[in-house]
């Protein structure tokens, strides 16, 4: 119940935002793109028809990796309730059968939110393609599945010692080496046993959503696989839930805890014309981003290779014109996926603020650290989309003008992002909207083969008049009335 | 215009700071500390100890009066004057992510001191040096406060504003933190103690102020506060009660 009216309160506090305003702004832009987006649809159709039924579901196991790893911290520290609200009920007589449900509930509800946007670009994917969009039903099914398999897997991952140094990224190198083996050999799926059925699902999801049918997979995909794995996850979670024991938490907050030093002498690297107060709030800003203080730093992440994937993937069929434009845009989605780490960052840390204030710190320093972070963690989007070029068949000149335009791409969605952090910080998901919307309509104007150096411009001005704005919410932030 | 040696490092004018009509935190208090002075800010909770120290800092905008730091109108110029603070709140909220040394280098970053050899010195004069590189989420009550301590030391600062610093902390802490205040003081900076432990208080503080209800209800050393309440003999506790309730 407690954990309901916390909910509740959340959603009655951004309800003028996810009902109205939200529909509102994703409204306005359909009926703007609509006309671009119907004319893309003959392009997605055309791709979409030289995709096999193994190349669906070799991305449904990627999505399902993806998102087992984004669970995997979060569905230990709530098994286990290390750091969690949670703990408080350890002292008191609450039956270990009612803790478990809580659990279930708790990591299905964390999940809600992913797979809402899930059922939404699928969605609008049908939408523009033709095609069929997911049954909210079967979606709920999944997500349940997908909240169990995250708590079997932290505690096996757990058992067996995979959070050790390293064996967790091995781990999920194997399954997206899995994922890409699937393609062409459809018997290694077998090997993901427990994945498959939701490996197939998203899979035949993508397959409904492009309007071409994905066809079964050894009889995986429908409801009665998703619904026998769901069952088989929800009794093994509930098992090893009644077995584990202070050992069992001991080695979780091991595998959690990291005593490591951190970006150790980054603070004197960073160029003195930042400012060393600016230097030290990106230091530790940088460090509690890749320790996870904000619960949405693996989404973020696994959603930026999602979108870097999709994006080359499906700029490698397309027409030779097209190519560069839909790579473009997938990095420019994964680097905002990235750089909305900086205001989700700020969310969690306005209760802190007492230092920063106390400390004398001048506003200039509060956003030049988050502008710094948000182009940091985003670096490496546009920095493996450049990598990548070269698949697309760029070369000399081309290959040139195709990175000058992701630099564009990243400077502008993390520039946006980072100077605008204290601002989408106050309301999240209408901030993240927004400048989500309006620099991804920026990159998509760097995309026109004859017009993107305006681009260069557009970035100046951007910069001057979004610093001009930070100064002004940070200057705020000093005094309380 | 910074204080002069034995001016006033710390001066409060005639503070209001009403929050609503019924609602009076702080009304028309007036004190002054002094370089190498321990100053005792004593009060019953709510009493508006936590809101002056808040408006010190900038932090909370008084609806009228005064305040001086170092020579420095707070109102005017909070950055200036926040940087001569060393500030450790009553509701210490530090990052858990963060070890304790990687949170001492943020402040030293924020303060613009070098992080160096002093501030091991104060990691092991507090028993934390030896758990330094740990995530703070793993520390005790203890070590967190200390660290929050450690945190407000940094850089020398002019004026230490300590609320409730003694939470948490054990014999030989509380200990080693008077012996650590007093050697501030003896270095010329003036330091604000706010708390509720009041042995510590009497044997710590040359002059002590007891708000109540967000008014001066008594101000003196701990020996003529004894004096006004007809209490020599009685534990301070018993003194602090005559005025505060």
């Amino acid at each position: 119940m407690a954990k309901l009216r916390i909910a509740r309160r959340a959603l009655a506090e951004s309800a003028f935002t996810v009902f109205v305003l939200g529909p509102l702004i994703v409204g306005g832009f359909w009926w703007v793109l609509e006309p671009t987006l119907t004319r893309a649809a003959g392009w997605t159709r055309a791709a979409a028809a030289e995709l096999s039924a193994m190349d669906l579901t070799a991305v449904g196991l990627a999505l399902v990796a993806a998102l087992l790893a984004a669970g995997l911290p979060s569905a230990l520290r709530e098994t286990f309730s290390i750091r969690t609200p949670d703990a408080a009920l350890d002292s008191l007589p609450v039956a270990p059968g009612w803790r478990f449900v809580l659990l279930a509930l708790t990591q299905a509800a964390r999940n809600a939110p992913v797979f809402f946007a899930i059922w939404l670009g699928f969605g609008l994917l049908a939408e523009v393609s033709g095609g069929i969009a997911p049954s909210p039903a079967l979606l709920g099914l999944a997500l349940l599945e997908t909240a169990f398999l995250q708590i079997v897997g932290g505690m096996v991952a757990l058992r067996v010692g995979l959070f050790a140094s390293g064996r967790l990224l091995a781990a999920g190198a194997g399954l997206l080496g899995l994922a890409a083996a699937v393609r062409s050999y459809p018997a290694a799926l077998w090997a993901s046993a427990p994945l498959a059925p939701l490996a197939t699902y998203f899979g035949n999801l993508l397959g409904d959503a492009l309007g071409r049918s994905a066809g079964p997979v050894g009889g995986l995909g429908g409801w009665p696989a998703q619904a026998g794995t769901a069952l088989a996850a929800l009794a093994l979670a509930a098992a090893l839930y009644a077995r584990w024991r202070e050992e069992d938490r001991e080695r979780a907050e091991q595998a959690l805890s990291q005593r490591r030093r951190l970006l150790a002498g980054l603070e004197r690297r960073i160029p003195p014309r930042f400012g060393r107060p600016a230097a030290a709030l990106f230091v530790r800003d940088l460090r509690l981003t890749l320790r996870g203080f904000a619960p949405s730093t693996t989404v973020s992440i696994a959603l930026a290779a999602l979108f870097v994937t999709g994006g080359f993937l499906s700029g490698q069929r397309l027409e030779e014109a097209w190519r560069a434009p839909a790579a473009q845009i997938g990095v420019s989605l994964a680097c905002l996926s990235l750089s909305a780490l900086a205001p989700l960052l700020l969310v969690r840390q306005l209760p802190f603020h007492w230092l920063e204030l106390s400390s004398g710190a001048a506003p200039e320093a509060l956003w030049t650290a988050k502008n710094l972070l948000a182009l940091a963690v985003s670096a490496p989007a546009a920095a493996i989309g450049l990598a990548l070029g070269p698949t697309l068949g760029l070369q000399g000149a081309d290959l040139a003008i195709f990175a000058a335009r992701l630099g564009l791409c990243w400077l502008t969605v993390g520039t946006m992002i980072g100077l605008l952090s204290f601002e989408i910080a106050a309301s999240p998901i209408l901030g993240l909207l927004l400048g989500g919307l309006v620099s991804m309509a920026l990159c998509a104007f760097y995309a026109l083969p004859e017009h993107w150096p305006i681009g260069v411009f557009l970035y100046a001005y951007l910069m001057h008049a979004l610093k001009e704005r930070a100064e002004q919410t940070t200057a705020r932030l000093g005094a309380q009335e | 215009m910074s204080a002069a040696p034995g001016e006033a490092v710390f001066h409060v004018e005639r503070l209001v700071k009403r929050y609503h009509e019924e609602a009076t935190a702080v009304n028309d208090v007036s004190l002054s500390v002094a370089g190498g002075e321990i100053f005792g800010l004593l009060g019953a909770n709510g009493a508006g100890k936590s809101t002056l120290l808040k408006c010190a800092l900038g932090l909370v905008r008084p609806t009228s009066g005064r305040l001086q730091v170092d020579g420095l109108d707070v109102q005017r110029e909070p950055l200036e004057a926040r940087r001569r603070i060393g500030y450790l709140p009553e509701e210490l909220r530090l990052y858990e992510r963060l070890t304790g040394w990687e949170f001492l280098e943020l402040v030293c970053g924020l303060k613009q001191v070098e992080c160096d050899g002093a501030v091991e010195e104060e990691f092991r004069y507090f028993g934390l040096y030896e758990r330094r590189h740990e995530l703070i989420g793993e520390y005790s009550l203890g070590m967190r406060k200390k660290t929050g301590i450690l945190a407000a030391l940094v850089g020398r600062p002019k004026l230490l504003l300590m609320d409730e610093p003694l939470n948490g902390l054990d014999a030989e802490s509380m200990r080693r933190l008077r012996l650590r205040l007093e050697a501030r003081a003896a270095d010329g900076a003036a330091v604000v103690l706010s708390s509720h432990v009041m042995g510590f208080v009497e044997r710590v503080c040359g002059r002590v102020t007891i708000l109540k209800k967000g008014v001066v209800a008594a101000s003196g050393t701990p020996v003529e506060l004894r004096a006004q309440a007809g209490l020599p003999d009685e534990a301070f506790d018993d003194v602090f009660l005559h005025f505060a309730l």
